[in-house]
């Protein structure tokens, strides 16, 4: 029998190592066939490899086969095989966006199926994957039946629109989505009390994720030599919902992307629905010494990246700085939530 | 810039974070003090309308909350100012509106 840590190790290295060693090569290759986006907040205005997602998506899928190898208990390799299969097709819906630049709305709308896979999990198991009866502080377990399955397809649509929306400076997705999952880790661990004897799904996925959007911030920070697309984002936001999901940390992860949700929120209420990003308005402009400033267009759509920059413009690096604060912040609120929750159970 | 220089701009963000935080909690431990503990009946139909009633009161409150969240994000961001012409515009068009609508009942009657 694998022992746990082990399998941890593994799910951490394995996706870490093959982006890592993918992503020199996707970068040459991109540039080579001529796909490649310009980066505007630099003067240099350098080209920069695009669609970085398909490395992170071969990765996790790569990694998540050798990770149910690995694990003996059929339970779990289900569980893995199902989070696999969810950010896989939130990042197909996220290339074919890369590629043909879906409709506002079809692209939420696609991606409700993403959460097809979690619910039909109830045919290969003996029971669903899902618990319909999600923690809350003070509270502990509800029973939340019909709601919580009219609900869940929006949780793996609505975490991975909002990764998506903040996914817009040199490394701002990667670092604040590795700050939720290290909160989300901690937060597990208090909750449900791990131990090392058997192995858990949910610290399974959150330590894969990490691997991989470590790997992919080493060459998507400032100065960032590729970007990572709507492949990326909608697949690291679908994963963080299928955590939610899967992992049973609904409420954990609500709390810990609070500034992505008032992002989202920032916008839509804005531009009054939703809106392609290509079609709106630019929020923001280029000072003559390379900083960012808001454009004050009426019609461009209020960001958290506009209430950074409300008291004056800002460098790149300092705005991502911003929202790793603000990811920081709410992460603790998440751990002070499991500690809640842990309370109550 | 340093972390302590940038932090201070923030405040307003963190601040928000913080009462979302807050109001959750305190939407939490009201359904926890009155809500949860209503106790079942045993005939099976006022069960099921105990039940529904728990549920769909925990939604309002909850959906009370993301509401707020939306809303004061949405002030936060925009600004008074913005805010004031927004308003104005609305009012605006709403009086074209109506305007509009009275001339063409006008024009039916003439």
């Amino acid at each position: 029998m694998t022992s746990p840590l082990v399998v941890y190790v593994i799910a951490f290295t394995v996706p870490l190592f093959i982006s890592g060693i993918s992503f020199p090569f996707f970068i040459k290759f991109m540039l080579k066939k001529g796909i490649f986006g310009i980066d505007i907040h630099k003067e240099e205005q350098p080209k920069v490899a695009e669609m970085g997602g398909i490395v992170i998506i071969i990765s996790l899928i790569i990694s998540s086969m050798i990770t149910i190898l690995v694990i003996d208990d059929s339970h779990v390799q289900l569980m893995v095989g199902i989070f696999c299969i969810t950010i896989t097709i939130a990042g197909i819906i996220g290339i074919i966006d890369d590629f043909v630049n879906l409709n506002a709305i079809l692209k939420p709308v696609l991606l409700l199926l993403a959460s097809v896979p979690i619910i039909a999990s109830t045919w290969f198991s003996t029971g669903p994957l899902y618990n319909p009866h999600p923690y809350f502080p003070l509270i502990g377990q509800t029973q939340l039946t019909i709601v919580y399955l009219i609900l869940l397809p929006f949780a793996i649509t609505v975490p991975a629109n909002a990764v998506n929306m903040i996914d817009v400076f040199n490394g701002s997705m990667a670092i604040t989505t590795i700050i939720v999952l290290i909160a989300t880790f901690i937060a597990n661990l208090i909750i449900f009390n791990i131990d090392d004897k058997t192995t858990d799904p949910t610290s399974i996925f959150v330590l894969m994720i990490i691997g991989v959007l470590v790997a992919f911030l080493i060459f998507n920070r400032y100065p960032a030599r590729v970007f990572g697309g709507d492949s990326s984002s909608l697949a690291i936001g679908a994963s963080l919902g299928a955590i939610a999901v899967l992992g049973r940390l609904e409420i954990v992860i609500i709390i810990a992307i609070i500034p992505f949700i008032m992002n989202s929120f920032g916008t839509i209420g804005s531009v009054k629905g939703l809106l392609e990003r290509r079609k709106m308005a630019r929020p923001t402009k280029m000072t003559k010494d390379w900083k960012i400033e808001s454009t004050n267009d009426p019609k461009a759509p209020i960001t958290l990246v506009g209430l950074v920059i409300q008291k004056g413009s800002l460098h790149e690096k300092d705005i991502v700085k911003s929202f790793g604060i603000l990811t920081v912040f709410s992460s603790i609120l998440a751990i002070i939530t499991a500690i809640l929750i842990r309370v109550a159970i | 810039m340093r972390l302590h220089k940038l932090t201070p701009r923030l405040y307003g963000v963190l601040g928000l974070e913080l009462f979302v935080f807050g109001t959750f909690i305190g939407i939490c431990a009201i359904i926890n003090a009155f809500i949860v503990d209503i106790p079942d009946s045993p005939n099976p139909t006022i069960n099921f309308i105990i039940a529904t009633s728990k549920v769909l009161i925990s939604i309002i409150l909850i959906a009370i909350w993301l509401y707020l969240w939306y809303y004061i994000t949405k002030r936060l961001m925009i600004g008074k100012e913005d805010l004031q012409e927004a308003k104005k515009i609305k009012r605006e068009k709403k009086q074209a509106k109506m305007q509009e609508t009275k001339e063409k009942k006008k024009n039916i009657k003439t």
